[in-house]
Parts: structure tokens; sequence; C-alpha cells
């Protein structure tokens, strides 16, 4: 009866149990991050309500609701708009609606699994510390939250990539109606409302179904050359991070997240923040603003396009194996790409030290460059081993997890230092010189990985 | 030249070529045929350096695909089944990547050429993401063989094609000098195209002969196929 939906969800399942049984180092490092951040949520959650501060319990619901939104989006887009193995059961005598509406089921079943194991664990963890978790209410208000985020997170997915984009407009107007009236007789109404313009919608599924907007590019053709290889692969590398419109929003992540931590540096205390920020925004140094904000713009401007290097090659690159060039010189220019992400990550720095004054500057400067490094170290290497094999968000979950705990340590070194001395000048120096020195390290055993064949088969012909 | 002395692939428990030894020699066209899985695409990947193997030895005009693969790899074009490249790229730019990839100086106006023969000049601007199958054969064609390789591999060339297109690159293959070796399950492209032909059949080789002694002897390279394969048409 719901055949598209039984296979869509075995493949997926099937290919979860094997992948974590061919990778499973990569999984327990997902899988600790995955804790670590629901940890990290509720030992927020109890101090929040220790201090006894003012929360405004629907300012964590749009939070939710929003987070939940963008992953129903992405699923249905991996599920049904780019999905080819969709044509077969579209081309069947079954009703595309319902094939289409079962590929919902899908996504449907994957959020509320994913709510009902991120909730479970943060209210087993809650109910641990003693706090009382009697709210049902609020349990039913945010489970509809995450109902009504599918719906609207899938139909957003359906007429974004389409050529008919008003259709977007009455998800816009039930957003709205959101906002203004927050009550569970409320949602339940938008939640009707809103089932039946995903009917209307999946009846229309077929104008996003492999949707691709025709672009021709007769500007670039002056831009057009032949060049040296390194510099064809930064170009190539860069023309596709531009085109992805990625420059842009490295450079707005770096410049926001500058401006809100160090906005947070130099007036968390002060009564405009709002209490339940403020809770904890009073009680960390800039020390450890500097670190979280150098390691969200890191894993953005650094981890991110260190890890598509390869992850990106998934399927080209037989082309690269194909080439005359080493793979040394294929890693080193790959890398070297990576300047014009490092670049865009600058502004944070100027911002942060605008906020916490000039003092910060040698400190943000030399945080910076070294998450930066020991970013693309890390990053380039993994990469490289799981070309083809892995999602880049599986992949790019275990590697902030590593990160974090590296330059957590690093952190814990540095506050022995006082940071006008000048001793913190040698360790900035030397630790710099030894992250390059891994780095080199970093790039041969990348090369290394790439290679096709083995020592022992070199050595015997 | 390409010549493969006992070579054997695995994709884990499964032999994809079991032991097998081939000389493609120069200024002849070798097709090889098989059933699906039979190891075509896989012995044609590894004579590319694209695909590692377990055991043997692989030589590309006397150089080692092992070691000596950046030499051997200068010498080979290579047209895959499948032709995936970058979507954000448009055809002009993806070709002037290759062209930089293999230090072609002066390929521009050889990719014109190619690019205006295979009637791909009008597209040559748009995002390859945009591409059909067909098209993106046409691209993937002219990067294998804009550097003028001696050994060009086709693995099902022409799947995909226009019937024009599909004479012109028939026409192309038996003009060229050179080691040419295509994979392909179409008996008219054998019999229209090729020198010599190879049955494969679960990575082994069941027949190895010149195609007009296959036309001689069986009368047809499909009847050939039939029987090497052990299938009775009635």
């Amino acid at each position: 009866m719901l055949e598209t939906y039984n296979t869509v969800l075995v493949d997926s399942v099937r290919n979860l149990i094997k992948n974590a049984r061919e990778s499973p180092i990569l999984y327990f490092w997902f899988g600790f991050m995955l804790l670590f951040s629901i940890l990290s949520i509720s030992v927020l959650s109890v101090v929040i309500i220790w201090t006894e501060a003012e929360i405004n319990i629907m300012d964590v619901f749009f939070t939710i609701f929003f987070l939940f939104m963008m992953k129903s989006s992405v699923d249905f887009y991996r599920y049904f708009i780019k999905s080819s193995q969709v044509s077969y059961a579209l081309s069947t005598p079954v009703s595309q609606r319902k094939t289409t509406f079962e590929i919902f089921l899908v996504v449907f079943w994957v959020q509320l699994g994913l709510w009902a194991l991120f909730s479970g664990i943060y209210t087993l963890i809650l109910s641990a510390s003693g706090v009382y978790m009697g709210h049902p209410e609020l349990y039913v208000i945010f489970t509809l939250g995450v109902i009504l985020s599918t719906i609207l997170g899938s139909t957003v997915a359906l007429h974004f990539f389409s050529i008919h984009r008003l259709r977007l407009i009455p998800i816009g107007i039930f957003l709205l109606c959101l906002w203004f009236f927050n009550n569970i007789f409320s949602i339940i109404m938008i939640i009707l409302a809103s089932v039946v313009f995903l009917f209307w919608s999946l009846r229309n599924s077929l104008d996003s179904f492999q949707y691709a907007k025709r672009k021709e590019r007769i500007k670039d053709i002056e831009l057009v050359g032949i060049r040296n290889v390194k510099a064809a692969i930064i170009n190539k590398e860069t023309t596709i991070i531009w085109r992805d419109n990625l420059l842009s929003s490295f450079i707005f992540s770096s410049v926001s997240t500058g401006v809100f931590i160090g906005y947070l540096t130099a007036f968390g205390d002060e009564t405009v923040i709002p209490e339940v920020l403020r809770t904890i925004t009073e009680r960390l140094s800039p020390l450890v603003y500097a670190f979280l904000g150098t390691y969200i713009v890191i894993m953005y401007t650094a981890v991110f396009p260190s890890l598509n290097l390869f992850l990106a090659e998934e399927k080209t690159m037989w082309l690269l194996r194909l080439m005359p060039i080493s793979n040394k010189k294929i890693i080193k220019s790959k890398v070297s790409s990576l300047t014009l992400s490092f670049i865009a990550s600058i502004p944070y720095v100027a911002f942060f030290v605008a906020f916490a004054g000039l003092k910060y500057l040698l400190f943000s400067l030399w945080l910076l460059v070294f998450s930066y490094l020991m970013a693309v170290l890390i990053s380039v290497p993994i990469g490289a081993k799981y070309v083809g094999k892995k999602s880049d968000i599986l992949v790019l979950y275990s590697v902030a997890m590593l990160l974090f705990i590296i330059l957590g340590i690093t952190m814990s070194l540095i506050s022995l230092f006082d940071l006008q001395s000048i001793e913190i000048g040698f360790f900035y120096i030397i630790s710099i010189l030894i992250e390059i020195g891994f780095l080199f390290g970093s790039l041969h055993l990348s090369s290394n990985i790439i290679t096709l064949y083995s020592k022992k088969q070199k050595i015997s012909s | 030249m390409i010549s493969i002395k006992n070579l054997m692939k695995r994709y884990d428990k499964l032999i994809a070529l079991d032991n097998v030894s081939f000389v493609f020699p120069e200024s002849k066209v070798t097709a090889i045929m098989g059933e699906n899985g039979a190891g075509k695409t896989t012995l044609l990947k590894i004579c590319a350096g694209i695909l590692p193997f377990e055991q043997g030895e692989v030589k590309v005009d006397e150089y080692s695909i092992i070691n000596d693969s950046i030499s051997a790899r200068k010498r080979i074009g290579y047209l895959p089944e499948m032709p995936y490249m970058y979507d954000r790229l448009t055809g002009r730019e993806f070709l002037f990547y290759i062209a930089s990839l293999r230090s072609l100086k002066d390929a521009e106006s050889e990719i014109n050429m190619y690019a205006e023969l295979l009637r791909i000049d009008h597209f040559m601007d748009h995002e390859l993401g945009t591409y059909s199958k067909g098209m993106k054969q046409k691209i993937s064609l002219i990067a294998a063989i804009m550097h003028n390789p001696n050994n060009l591999l086709l693995d099902e060339p022409v799947w995909g094609l226009d019937p024009l297109t599909s004479r012109t690159l028939q026409e192309f293959v038996k003009r060229r000098k050179g080691t040419t070796i295509i994979a392909t399950h179409s008996p008219q492209l054998v019999e229209s195209t090729a020198d010599n032909v190879y049955i494969l059949t679960h990575g082994r080789v069941k027949l190895s002969s010149s195609v007009s002694d296959v036309l001689e002897k069986y009368g047809s390279v499909e009847e050939a196929y039939f029987k090497v394969e052990g299938v009775n048409i009635a």
C-alpha cells in the first residue's frame, strides 16, 4: 500500500547501518557531538532554571520550529526533488500525488523520530538534575510545532525549486499567523490549513521534480583561459564557491559573529541584554567569548570548505585521478584555494576587537590563524578519506567535536599566561610554527590517502 | 600500446577480473564485449589509472600505470560510461580546466573545432548541470580526445549520442592512429569500427579474435557473442 514510503525508508535505514558498520569511529564522533550538543543545551537550561531567570517559552518554540523547518526542506529536497530514483515510482500508474505524499511521510517520520530522540534525552538529563518536568501541555505545543515545521518545510522546498515561486506566499502568511497567534488552538488551526495547502502543493509536485535552472554565463567568457595547473585548480574551486554564493555567506557569518560575540563581550552584563541570556553572558570571560566566536567562524569558513575540497568531488574524483598530475600538487592547489575563505574570516577579528578592545587584537588574530590551520589540518585528510562515501553533515559534525576538544585544551593552556606578557608572544610564534609543521604532515598524509596503489604494489612492479 | 599481465581485481568477494592478460596493439581498434558485470568497465578504469587492483601489471606505452603513473596518464584519453562533471561550470570552463590540468597551452582551437564538429558549440556557455546525457557525453568526449592521446579508452561511447554524432565518432575512431579500446554491448559498433574483439565472461576472456575471423566463422559478431555465452536463440 505504501510501497514508495517503505522502499525509501528501508533504503535510508540500510544505508545508515552499512555506513555505521564501515566507519564506526566516524559515527562515534558524530554521536558524541550530538550528545554533547544536547548536554550543553541541558546544562544551559539548568543554569537558567536555577538562577530563576525569566524565559519566553515562545522564543524556544520558534528556535526549534525553524531548525526543524530547515531540516525538513533539506530532507524533502534530497528524497524527492534531486532524487533520480523517484522517477521509477512516478512513472508507474500509481497517482503521482500519492507517491510524493509517501515521500513526505518519510520526511515527516524522520523529523518526529529526531524530535522524540532529542527531547527524550533532554528530558532525561533535566529530570536527573532534579528539575521538575511535569509540563505536558508544553511538550504537546512543541510537538505540534515540529509537525507544522515539517509540513511547511516540505512545501517551501516544493515551491522554492520551481518556476512558480509565488506559491510560497501562503507559507509566509502561515508564519505570520503563527507569530501573532501562538496559542495551542491557533497552532492546530494553522496545521489544518497547512495540510490543505500541502495536498494542493503535492498536486503540483512535478513542477519541482529534478528542477534545474538553465544558466548561461556569457559574461564569464573573458575569464575562461588556459592556466597553469595550480591556478586552474584554485580558479575552479573559487568559481564554484562564488557561484554557490558561499563567499558572501562566509563574510556575512564572520561579520555577524564578530559583532554579536564582540557586543556580548563588552556589554554582556548590561540590562539591555534579555535576563535569560544575561545569566550566562555575565559569567563568561572575554577569552571564552573569543574562543566561542572563533570556533563558530572557523566551522563555517574553514572546516566546511576544507572538507568539501574532496567530499564535493564525490562523483568527479575520476577526473582528477585521470589527469597527469601528482597527488601532492592536487592537494596543495586545493588547499591554496582556502586562502579566499580565510580572508573572508578576518572581519570577525576586526569586529570582535572593535568591541572587546585593542588589547585582544594579537590574541584574536593568533586564535583565528591557529584555529584555521588546525581546522584545515584535521579536515583535509578526513575529507580525502571519505570522498564519495559519507555525507558532509556527518563528517562535519565529527570534525566539529574533535576540533572543539583540541581548541578547548589549547585555550586552557592559554589561560595560564598573562595576555600582555612577552612569553605569550613566544607561545604564539612557536605554536603556529609547530602547527605549520603538522599541516605539511597532514597534506602528505592526504596525498597518501588518495593514492590508489599500495606501497607493496609499487615496490613489486 | 597497452599491455596487461595477470591482472586480478576483486570487489570484496566478487572477482571482477580473474588473472587476465591482454595486449592492445598500436593502430588497432579493440572491442571488449561481455554481459553486464563481466568486467569491461573495470578493465577500462584500471587502464585509465583511476581504479586500484590487487595483482598484475599494466603498462601504457611501456610506462607502468603504478610506478610511472603520470607519464602513463599523459598518454591516455578516457571516456567514462557515466560522464560525471562539475555542475556549476560551463562546458567551456570545464574543457579549459581539463586543458589546463593537462598543460595544453594551445588547446583553444582544438576545443572550438571539436565543439563545432559535435554540434555542442551553442551550449558551451551553459552550466553543465543543465546538460542532457548526450550533451555531457559530447563534452566528456572532447575532454578525452583534445590532447590527441596515443591510447583512447571509450566506455559505451555511442550511448546517449544522436545518430549523426554517433556516426562522426565512429569515423573518427576508424581514422585515428594509436591504440583504441572500446567497451560496448553493440555488435554493430564492433563490426563497423573494431579490428579485434574480446568477449569477457565473469572476469575471464572467453573469446579473443580479429573481427574479420569472427565474421568468417560465425557470420556476425552478435552470433559469435551468443555462441560464446552459450545462449541458444531459436
